[in-house]
């Protein structure tokens, strides 16, 4: 599976030093923060490190146009970022036109392979399902009319649309059934709570309906990309995604659905963190170093570990670590075999529950209880998925 | 459910066959005999069509709907794992002051698959093979001419013997076009509950209904044909339960049943009868490219 970044503020040479690396293998590129030259620009610079560029055209935060907080960045100069009336959605007559604009700005961009739009879905009984999967039946003949590139629909929902399950999961009984699918699907899941440590993304039936996405489609021969994943990442890839993107702050590693309007918070730099693979979580650099002495796994023992040995590394050096562990992992746990991959993972996520146990025994427990918590959520959902995907572990 | 079946002598004369026809089967509304025609030995078919009444429901019209649909289809897809229309054209005849819907399909000697699980015979990896292949063959190509079948099951399916025909599906009265009307009556899904999709049993089922019911299907009549054990319905079992227990509970994975199978082969078996359709092969190409790869 292949690590992406998900690009947005901020991006100086993280991108093209972790290409350089192959910390990463391609960019999800966000008009928001970039203007068409720009954007074209950096396509340039990913090409010339070797790695796949796409562009998420984002264009279901258009329903923000008129509104009074609107926060929509670059998105405005973009041509295709135009919302048609309400009424040609749900008619679907404006949706090959919606469909066509922007897949004709990506392949003036010279992007090989593309995104398609898509509105988001907030409820899975909405008008927006039908209205969703309406654009995703008629994406793959949209992008053969603007030409012969293989193409993404999008496939953007609220969390909360994932915990209506039995609507949920009838989305794909009626997407897998589309004559003409797409050759993959971008997902990208909105959380509602802008927090971090304490996202509403971890909880065992969101886990499980991202994995059962990745699950269905996958194994009906189409094409996964996840957008804003970070920890979920190996799970995500164990249940069948061909890529999986994360960025270098809170907003680029979950995808709160509030972000494109304005907030009145603001608030300092968040500090900077190392991901443990072997306790699946985000530590500040001062813990990594008194945390490993009890723990010695809970370094990853990976070259980008020296980043942190002595004191704070900058941001880039952050980004880059956070890729290399989650690349390390999908290494591990992410082959072919699913059968035997949750239950490794499974035992991985109990290991680490019992690493964050011994720790705060020792009386390091700085966040452990958030993230005992979230990989409780993890183990449950992962357990949830087996039983909605119909797997055997057992043999 | 009985009905009048018509008199030999009065079929031969009607139809101005050589020779008398031999009735050998019954089933639903229809009478089946076996006839000399010019197209040579043929299965002659007979369906009642009761008289209207002031207070029906609709049902002599509804009868002779399914029948045409099912002659419709016979015409419009070009399968040699399904039987063939015959050479007498579908007409309408009185027998006794009964109307019956009269037509012919090509004659096929052998014993349904049904039969054969009499003996209590596992089949093997290339009788199950073959017939997979076969049963993949026929969704195929009634999905592309927008129907399905419904009822595939092991009584459904005529083995033949014959090298380039070895498996012939058969019945296609209950058959669904999309898109289309119902043409069953009742609240239930028409078809036969031990081989009936979990989503066929869930209200709104036309709404989900595609190709994937009937992989399911072929599938469960595979699993039947590889292990004897049918994993939802227990002997004597009533239907309350087997209907839960098809929604509900998940069959074993067939290797256990048959660990002398290749392991891939009883996985595509096992996801075709996953309980969600999402979670079965929504593309066939990609289900026959497994199937050749166990082959290979």
């Amino acid at each position: 599976m292949k690590i992406f970044a998900q690009q947005g503020y901020g991006p100086k040479d993280k991108l093209t030093t972790a290409l350089s690396n192959s910390e990463i293998e391609g960019v999800i590129l966000s008009p928001r923060y970039l203007k068409p030259q720009k954007l074209s620009d950096q396509i340039e610079q990913i090409a010339a490190h070797n790695g796949q560029a796409y562009m998420d055209p984002e264009w279901h935060a258009a329903i923000h146009l008129s509104h009074p907080m609107s926060n929509l960045g670059n998105l405005e100069t973009w041509s295709y970022f135009t919302m048609p009336r309400r009424g040609q959605l749900i008619s679907g007559a404006a949706i090959p036109k919606v469909l066509e604009n922007s897949l004709q700005v990506q392949k003036e961009l010279g992007l090989q392979e593309w995104i398609a739009p898509n509105v988001l879905i907030d409820n899975a009984d909405s008008i927006e399902t039908g209205i969703s999967l309406n654009f995703i039946s008629r994406t793959k003949e949209a992008s053969k009319r603007v030409g012969n590139a293989q193409v993404f629909a999008t496939l953007a929902l609220s969390r909360d649309a994932i915990l209506n399950t039995k609507g949920f999961q009838d989305i794909f009984d009626a997407l897998t059934s589309i004559p003409t699918p797409p050759d993959g699907v971008y997902i990208v899941v909105g959380s509602t709570s802008s927090s971090e440590l304490r996202s509403d993304l971890y909880h065992p039936q969101v886990i499980a309906g991202w994995m059962y996405m990745n699950y269905a489609l996958s194994i009906n021969g189409i094409r996964v990309m996840n957008g804003y994943c970070h920890l979920l990442t190996p799970l995500l890839g164990i249940a069948g995604a061909e890529s999986c993107a994360s960025g270098w702050h809170s907003g680029l590693r979950q995808f709160v659905l509030g972000r494109y309007v304005k907030t009145s918070s603001g608030g300092r730099q968040p500090a900077i963190h190392y991901i443990s693979n072997a306790l699946l979580s985000r530590i500040r650099q001062t813990d990594y170093l008194a945390f490993k002495r009890v723990v010695p796994e809970v370094a990853n023992s990976l070259p980008n570990d020296v980043f942190y040995n002595s004191s704070e590394p900058d941001r880039t050096l952050e980004a880059r670590q956070s890729w290399e562990a989650l690349s390390a992992l999908t290494q591990a746990y992410c082959s072919n075999d699913i059968e035997r991959n949750i239950p490794d993972m499974d035992n991985h996520l109990t290991q680490a529950i019992q690493f964050w146990t011994k720790l705060a025994n020792f009386g390091l427990n700085n966040g452990a209880e958030a993230n005992l918590e979230r990989l409780r959520a993890m183990k449950e959902g992962l357990a949830l998925f087996t039983k909605w995907a119909e797997i055997s572990v057992d043999g | 459910m009985t009905f009048p079946i018509p008199d030999p002598e009065d079929i031969r004369k009607t139809l101005a066959l050589p020779d008398l026809p031999v009735h050998i089967d019954t089933g639903g509304f229809k009478a089946v005999y076996s006839a000399q025609t010019s197209g040579g030995m043929e299965a002659l078919k007979t369906v009642f069509i009761p008289q209207k009444k002031d207070n029906d429901d609709g049902e002599p019209a509804q009868r002779m709907a399914r029948a045409k649909r099912e002659i419709e289809i016979l015409g419009a897809c070009d399968c040699d794992a399904l039987v063939k229309l015959g050479s007498i054209e579908p007409q309408s005849l009185l027998f006794s002051g009964h109307q019956y819907l009269v037509y012919s399909e090509e004659l096929i000697s052998g014993s349904s698959v049904f039969e054969t699980l009499q003996s209590s015979q596992r089949y093997t990896f290339s009788e199950l093979s073959e017939l997979f292949g076969t049963l993949v063959q026929v969704i195929d190509s009634i999905a592309s001419c927008n129907y399905l079948h419904r009822d595939i099951k092991p009584k459904n399916i005529m083995v033949t013997g014959i090298s380039h025909r070895p498996y012939i599906v058969i019945d296609l009265g209950i058959a669904y076009k999309m898109h289309g009307t119902e043409l069953t009556q009742g609240g239930g899904p028409p078809g036969s509950l031990l081989y009936m999709a979990p989503e066929l049993l869930m209200p709104g089922y036309k709404d989900v209904m595609d190709f994937r019911c009937d992989l399911y299907s072929a599938a469960l009549t595979l699993y039947v044909c590889a292990s004897l054990i049918h994993p939802f319905a227990a002997d004597a079992d009533n239907s309350h339960a087997t209907a839960y227990r098809i929604i509900n509970q998940r069959a074993q994975p067939l290797s256990k049943h048959r660990p002398d199978l290749p392991i891939k082969f009883c996985r595509v078996i096992d996801r075709c009868i996953r309980k969600k359709p999402a979670l079965r092969y929504a593309n066939l190409n990609l289900l026959r490219s497994d199937l050749e790869e166990v082959r290979i």
